[in-house]
């Protein structure tokens, strides 16, 4: 029990060979079900940390560690930035429950507009929902190859909508929020919260209660 | 207890996680000159200097080798301050549940120890290390408690 890497020699996966990738004849399956479960298992994996740190690893977080603190940014809000057409949204991360690969809704008969059809994320059905539509956005032209399904959720209200490309998240703060140009006409501007500059783009911050709530009274 | 597991020479350790501040990857550390046999040198977290204690050194086992599973671990001391001291180990990669230790043990060399498995751990009071008067002593001149 000196070092727990004596376990096993790194050139003897046990594994393949007698494990659930192999013939099964290991004694512990019965005790531990699967390999993933077994402690040589787990110690053949922390053998991966027992290499030396490359130099550019112990530069990148000697760097990373030395800043102090950054104080002065106030407030902050996390919002997933994405893209519909050509008008980068975001939403605040509260409401975002995951971002899935792109998966084309099953239609519901005699229903059109706003409701694009019924998506299966993880074996639930969702509402999916044209969110260009509802807020006016022309829908763009081809199907790019980064569209991504977001669902969202709040309280018992679940959505998904696709989005034309996912950025990321970003931690803004409150007071780069600047309120929404009110020249602009469009129903974006009326579920928009504010305005934001990230990556040399304006984003628009959506306002979740206001899209939540437009999303129940048009589409049910 | 829940308990942070670590390797230092052949002694299979570990400190109660309600001790630790943090552990962050062992860094590139500018030396102590003059300073004690065990300092590691110090590093700079997030804008405050940081002497690091290489458990090895301490243990006499040698020099902490430099791998990925090094990790410093960051403890505050004096206790309840908001300095740090670091201390270094290899194979910081374990969270465990460990038996609560009567209290009074007996804390020989490193820390007490701790009957785990078939083997013996051995509990880390990093108070108690760092309170040594040969540690708390040098402790300033590397940046500590300044």
């Amino acid at each position: 029990m000196s070092t727990a890497l004596d376990v096993l020699a790194p050139a003897e996966p046990c594994w393949p060979r007698i494990g659930v990738w192999g013939d099964r004849s290991c004694p512990e399956l019965a005790a531990v079900t699967h390999c993933h479960n077994c402690p040589v298992f787990a110690a053949a994996g922390r053998r991966f940390l027992d290499a030396p740190s490359p130099d550019e690893y112990l530069d990148e977080w000697t760097a990373r560690l030395a800043p102090p603190p950054d104080d002065e940014a106030g407030d902050r809000v996390g919002v997933l930035v994405f893209r519909l057409a050509d008008e980068w949204l975001a939403l605040p991360v509260g409401v975002l429950v995951e971002v899935t690969h792109d998966r084309p809704p099953h239609r519901v008969p005699h229903r059109g507009g706003l409701l694009a059809g019924l998506v299966n994320v993880r074996g639930e059905l969702h509402l999916c929902v044209r969110l260009d539509r509802l807020l006016g956005i022309d829908p763009a032209p081809a199907e790019p190859a980064g569209r991504r399904l977001v669902l969202i959720r709040r309280d018992a209200d679940g959505w998904v909508f696709a989005a034309d490309e996912v950025e990321r998240v970003r931690r803004v703060p409150e007071r780069e929020v600047e309120p929404a140009p009110p020249t602009v006409g469009r129903a974006a501007a009326r579920r928009t919260r504010g305005v934001f500059h990230a990556g040399g783009r304006a984003v628009g911050l959506l306002d979740p209660d206001r899209v939540f709530q437009a999303l129940r009274e048009r589409v049910r | 207890m829940l308990a942070l597991t670590f390797q230092v020479g052949a002694d299979r350790m570990a400190v109660d996680v309600r001790r630790v501040r943090e552990v962050v990857p062992r860094v590139r550390l500018a030396p102590a000159t003059g300073g004690p046999p065990w300092s590691a040198g110090v590093f700079v977290h997030r804008g405050r200097v940081v002497p690091v204690v290489d458990l090895y050194r301490l243990a006499g086992a040698g020099e902490c080798p430099p791998l990925l599973s090094s990790r410093i671990v960051l403890v505050p001391f004096p206790p309840g301050s908001d300095r740090l001291v670091g201390l270094l180990a290899s194979q910081v990669a374990d969270v465990r549940e460990l038996p609560d230790l009567p209290p009074g043990g007996v804390a020989g060399g490193l820390g007490a120890p701790v009957a785990d498995g078939t083997g013996v751990l051995r509990l880390l009071d990093p108070d108690r290390l760092l309170a040594e008067p040969t540690v708390t002593a040098a402790l300033p001149a590397l940046g500590a408690g300044a």
